[in-house]
């Protein structure tokens, strides 16, 4: 195994535990509505601040789940012209792909990064029924960004450098 | 350049960059940053990107989505789709293509519990294709009353694909949920209608059952497909009534789901809680990456002014707005064949809701249209992901031209529900408009 590849996949195992968190959080916020809802109904007292923690749970969940999901292929592309491309030429739209998602998301990682600063310079908080603060889910959208742009980058360098992944559309089961 | 032609020309490099190969995330968000780069400058655009990501996911009513398809997993895996196909055989399987129609009726519930319709036609293609082959069905009937059976996934709720429509739309979840379901039991009725139809014209298409159940070997069927359509059914009601949120109803659904499967597998072990999770926020992610870029896309058309002319143009046409309703079915139908529904929704509702507002349409009701035409893409020929689900899943016991001759009635049927639709707009906004 190259040097590339040990390192392609050890950041492959970066972005499975940061999907791990990602499922965790799932869960947790599965369990956070139904105790709502039951202690809502049953005990006539809803939980504070399930309404908040949900929301910023949400964001969680996608931009920690947005690398791995890219690392395994899910996100959606058509491939009905590259695959009837030559080796070649298919090889070289792949590169120009991947590139371009490195070069779009480094753009947003810039930009929410900038986000981020803004709301944690005036410590920015969430004011529902409970308080707490904000800029570390803005933080968290940024590292996502990072993430997802540098497993793009990551792809297109593994064009040239590791035998041809299996390169097919995807389609999750889920939809 | 003016701003409008901006616009033509980031439409058309949407779809070379799509064609490319590019992610449809990608091209979403680059093609329409770059735009709006032109039209309102770095600095705006930068901004614009800031905030759309927290902005769009910082949301507890669209939590709903990672909960819809953790309820749907949740179902596949446990195996649930079983208990309710085979709930179904006992209860139906006397009919004459009594398999085939137990198919759609299983299908239908399993389907909205999963909201998935590939998911369903998988599933249901290792379930009942060989029951009904090995009892001497017709194979193009068998496969088609399959791939087409998936579709009623994403009319009954809960479905994750009405959420994303109303997420790229601005429209109420809850009533684009609630719309879904008349329509959603009817088209099952047709559906069934149809094979029956079909069998009574030709009996040989499926050899009649001669398997009788006593009613407590039906009552028996009903242990676990029961309850899941109770979920199903407290999910519609509980909604329609104002009882709970779309979320809580998803949160709910999931949990329930879960129990049901827990009680089946016996224990978590089964139930491949870690991988059902993970594929949940895969797919997750990937659905909110296509949903916030796309906002990106429509920000970019709306500023340049293409989707306000287009519809201006079209409205000045002077043509029946229906001709330009069979021009968009048309598209639909097209792009269909080359992705999957929320790819599809994403790329082309930035233009395509904007103009039948334009016409007047309701929003709720186009909401239930369009999902229903981009299922109905999903199995017409060509290039039907459905169609292919089935045959890759039947271990080569049915041909892919098997598949679309068979589906030729039951598209046909579909058509006749869209036109159904459009007829009777009421279909969809009688439950929306009364309920709480």
């Amino acid at each position: 195994m190259s040097t590339f590849e040990r390192f392609y996949r050890a950041y492959g195992s970066l972005l499975r535990a940061m999907g791990f968190i990602s499922s965790i959080a799932t869960f947790a916020m599965m369990l956070l509505v139904v105790c709502n809802v039951a202690s809502r109904y049953l005990l006539n007292r809803p939980i504070t601040g399930t309404l908040e923690i949900t929301e910023s749970l949400l964001v969680v969940v996608i931009f920690l789940a947005v690398g791995i999901t890219q690392y395994d292929g899910g996100h959606i592309r058509v491939t009905l012209l590259t695959r009837r491309m030559s080796p070649r030429m298919a090889h070289a739209a792949n590169v120009v792909c991947m590139i371009c998602g490195a070069l779009f998301f480094t753009w947003c990682a810039y930009a929410t990064w900038n986000y981020a600063m803004q709301s944690y310079s005036f410590d920015e908080h969430e004011w529902g029924s409970i308080v707490f603060p904000l800029y570390p889910v803005k933080f968290v959208i940024f590292a996502g960004m990072v993430m997802l742009a540098f497993q793009f980058l990551l792809d297109a360098i593994a064009e040239n450098l590791m035998p041809i992944k299996a390169d097919q559309e995807q389609i999750p089961e889920a939809l | 350049m003016a701003s409008l032609e901006v616009g033509i020309v980031g439409v058309l490099a949407l779809f070379a960059a799509i064609l490319l190969g590019i992610n449809v995330m990608v091209a979403l968000g680059a093609v329409g940053a770059l735009g709006l780069v032109y039209v309102v400058g770095v600095t705006a655009t930068t901004t614009m990107l800031s905030t759309v990501f927290y902005e769009t996911t910082h949301s507890f009513h669209f939590s709903v989505i990672p909960l819809f398809l953790l309820m749907g997993l949740f179902a596949m895996r446990a195996g649930l789709g079983e208990d309710l196909f085979d709930a179904a055989n006992k209860w139906f399987g006397g009919l004459p293509g009594g398999l085939a129609i137990s198919t759609t009726l299983g299908a239908a519930a399993f389907g909205a519990a999963s909201g998935s319709s590939i998911g369903t036609a998988t599933i249901f293609t290792k379930l009942a294709l060989p029951q009904m082959l090995d009892r001497g069905y017709n194979k193009r009937m068998s496969a088609a009353s399959i791939a087409i059976a998936g579709t009623l996934a994403v009319m009954i709720p809960p479905s994750s694909v009405m959420v994303i429509f109303g997420i790229l739309t601005d429209s109420s979840i809850g009533a684009l949920l609630i719309a879904g379901v008349i329509p959603g039991l009817i088209f099952a009725t047709l559906l069934c209608l149809t094979t029956y139809f079909i069998v009574l014209r030709n009996p040989s298409y499926a050899p009649r059952s001669t398997e009788t159940y006593t009613l407590r070997e039906k009552l028996y069927s009903l242990r676990l497909a029961g309850p899941l359509v109770l979920v199903i059914g407290s999910i519609i009601f509980g909604l329609y009534f104002g009882v709970f949120t779309p979320t809580e109803a998803g949160g709910m659904g999931a949990a329930v789901t879960m129990l049901l499967a827990v009680i089946r597998q016996r224990g978590f072990k089964g139930l491949h809680l870690m991988e059902t999770l993970r594929e949940t926020v895969k797919t997750s992610a990937m659905i909110f990456a296509i949903i916030i870029c796309a906002l990106v896309f429509s920000r970019f058309l709306a500023l340049s002014g293409v989707a306000n002319t287009l519809g201006d143009f079209l409205t000045g046409l002077n043509v029946n707005r229906w001709i330009i309703v069979l021009i968009i079915v048309c598209i639909y139908l097209v792009f269909g064949m080359m992705m999957d529904a929320p790819a599809l929704l994403a790329i082309t509702l930035p233009i395509t809701y904007p103009v039948m507002m334009k016409l007047g349409f309701d929003p709720i009701w186009f909401g239930v249209f369009v999902v229903l035409l981009v299922e109905i893409g999903a199995v017409t020929p060509p290039v039907g992901v459905n169609c292919f689900v089935v045959q890759a899943t039947s271990n080569g016991r049915v041909e892919l031209e098997d598949v679309f001759a068979g589906l030729i009635p039951y598209v046909l049927c579909g058509f006749a529900m869209l036109i159904l639709l459009c007829l009777f707009p009421q279909l969809a906004l009688f439950l929306p408009q009364t309920m709480h």
